[in-house]
């Protein structure tokens, strides 16, 4: 455990944790369901602005490094 | 004939219905967002602690969980995007205060996660916005992937894994940017018409992405 966090903390984020997992386990599964399905050309296109978010969040670290 | 002009005017209506969501979104967006950094600089000012930093967050959850999902067609449902968005930007002040404390390039970092957060938010909702691709298929991926960052980011608080957190920022990064995409998408096509629900979803993208951006130039760039 992280003895840096108070106790309430960690007793309150692991209640965090359940609530979210046991409240939105579910949701999540029905999601995965219900979503359209998206084809190989969908996922595609979402290679070239996650790229290039990926590409720009390194040259923000270069940027930052100096 | 009179059946194109009836097409056409369905068409027309559907569209001034799209672009009234997407100036609505915006304009309350731009609110709340104005709102948490008064709210953050006011818990900066304070020097509030951590805990009561915390509080606020875990309050602000509970909010946006089970409250605002309930008002959300209703006028309250604005007061209480205000009061979520208050919240996280309250329990941001003390986060911030302890990045300019440790660090010697703190200042730097914040204006650069901050300016990088613009950057991503404007450059993918105008992709999203000009291309007009249907990204609705990364609803569930975005539900799973979203779920499981969230439990992944509490154990590396909880067992004290720098390095979990790591890898949680950066799946961060990239899921934000993914919901950025598939929210203004659902905004174009229809999918979401109601832009209480469209704000606070964008709003959560943006707080997630400035803290994830934030952490990862800390680890790789940050100067003690």
């Amino acid at each position: 455990m992280n003895d840096a966090l108070p106790m309430w903390t960690q007793i309150a984020m692991g209640a965090l944790a359940l609530i979210a997992l046991f409240y939105f386990g579910p949701k999540a599964g029905q999601a995965v369901k219900q979503s359209p399905k998206g084809s190989a050309s969908d996922w595609m296109g979402l290679l070239l602005p996650i790229g290039a978010v990926v590409l720009f969040v390194i040259l923000l670290i270069a940027l930052a490094r100096g | 004939m009179y059946e194109d002009r009836v097409v056409q005017g369905r068409a027309g209506a559907g569209v001034l219905s799209t672009n009234k969501v997407i100036r609505n979104t915006y304009m309350l967006l731009s609110l709340t967002l104005l709102f948490s950094a008064v709210t953050a600089g006011i818990a900066m000012a304070a020097n509030v602690g951590h805990g009561a930093g915390m509080i606020c967050t875990f309050a602000s959850l509970g909010l946006l969980w089970f409250v605002l999902p309930r008002f959300a067609n209703q006028a309250a449902g604005i007061g209480i995007v205000f009061g979520v968005t208050g919240l996280l930007g309250f329990g941001l002040g003390p986060i911030i205060s302890t990045y300019l404390q440790v660090f010697s390039n703190g200042a730097e970092l914040v204006m650069t996660a901050l300016g990088g957060t613009g950057v991503i938010f404007l450059g993918l909702s105008a992709y999203a916005l000009t291309t007009k691709k249907d990204f609705s298929f990364l609803g569930g991926f975005l539900f799973v992937g979203i779920l499981v960052a969230f439990l992944g980011g509490i154990a590396g608080l909880l067992f004290a894994m720098p390095m979990l957190n790591l890898v949680v920022s950066g799946m961060f990064v990239l899921l934000m940017s993914g919901m950025i995409l598939f929210q203004t998408s659902q905004i174009i096509h229809g999918g979401e018409t109601n832009y209480v629900m469209a704000t606070i979803s964008l709003y959560i993208a943006l707080y997630n992405l400035f803290l994830s951006l934030l952490q990862l130039l800390a680890a790789f760039a940050g100067q003690r």
